[in-house]
């Protein structure tokens, strides 16, 4: 709101200098003409409704970006809400039999899904997630012949409780477009 | 300041890592609070540095109708309590808001404390029972 005041004010400062340009006895006396101030009137007009068009767009794209995260939320919640708890299940698995599960894959993808939901935001920490899904994975890969389980892996735990996190961020978020 | 969602998410997900660790031990307790509008199912206690965490899995009164006996139990709910243990008695200190994470700390703590009892053992042992 503040940037579309100063965005439509601006012209302003140009229009006084234009006028005491136009003041008798200056070396720049051509604007005395109600044509040109016309067409200094044309030119103002056309900028403010530039601005206010550009603005209107950005509101439609919020709109947008509202909706979009008020349709896609809940069933990413509630596919990280499984996953967490898959995981959670797996902990005690050896990086050997780990190394064929589907589901870091399925957490990349979701957490994905999020970070493109645009009306959430967030991204920093969905960054974080995402390099302990890639960290993981290249554990498993490195340990893949030793029966070492999955929660020695320090990164497990931290993707774990971040998903657990993520999912109550995402509730809050549901809760707050519902009061809308 | 109090504690919010996201700490106790961080202190139960803790938790379920001390306990996929074998670091605390989990067993059943007869010993926890129950409220009045409550059914515990089954309740498993560990203790670190002196606090008792006590995570139970609970049925819940509902009523669908002014009728006192037009009840039904809902469930199943998870939640855990934590007890300052004195010489004397444990005095209940917190219980943890409702969040879907406890459901993975029961879960996890009754497989451990199965496991760690070893109730499969004679069947999963080949010929162990033929034998007697």
């Amino acid at each position: 709101m503040i940037l579309l005041g100063i965005l439509l004010l601006l012209p302003l400062p140009a229009l006084v200098a234009l006028y005491y340009a136009s003041m008798p006895g200056d070396m720049f006396s051509q604007f005395h003409h109600f044509n040109e101030w016309l067409s200094v009137a044309g030119t103002l007009l056309g900028y403010w409704g530039l601005v206010a068009s550009s603005y209107a767009a950005l509101g439609v794209k919020k709109i947008e970006d509202r909706y979009f995260a008020k349709v896609r939320l809940p069933a990413l919640k509630k596919n990280i809400d499984k996953l967490a708890s898959e995981l959670s299940t797996l902990s005690e698995t050896s990086a050997s039999d780990a190394m064929p599960l589907t589901i870091f894959s399925g957490v990349g993808v979701e957490l994905r899904a999020l970070k493109r939901v645009n009306g959430f935001g967030r991204k920093r920490q969905l960054k974080k997630l995402l390099k302990a899904v890639d960290d993981i994975s290249r554990w498993i890969k490195n340990n893949q012949h030793s029966a070492e389980p999955l929660n020695s892996c320090s990164d497990f735990w931290g993707l774990y409780t971040g998903l657990n996190a993520i999912s109550l961020e995402i509730k809050a978020v549901i809760e707050e477009e519902k009061a809308k | 300041m109090s504690y919010s969602n996201n700490d106790w998410v961080q202190a139960v997900a803790k938790l379920v890592e001390l306990t996929s660790k074998e670091q605390i031990k989990w067993a059943p307790t007869e010993d926890f609070f129950e409220g009045a509008t409550e059914k515990i199912e089954r309740a498993l206690e560990a203790t670190l540095n002196r606090k008792k965490y006590v995570v139970k899995r609970l049925q819940k009164q509902e009523w669908y109708d002014a009728d006192p006996e037009s009840y039904h139990w809902t469930g199943p709910y998870y939640a855990l309590d934590i007890y300052q243990v004195t010489p004397f008695k444990g005095e209940l200190v917190a219980s943890a808001p409702a969040i879907p994470i406890l459901r993975d700390l029961f879960n996890k703590a009754d497989g451990m404390f199965a496991f760690q009892s070893g109730v499969l053992d004679d069947l999963l042992k080949p010929n162990s029972l033929e034998q007697s």
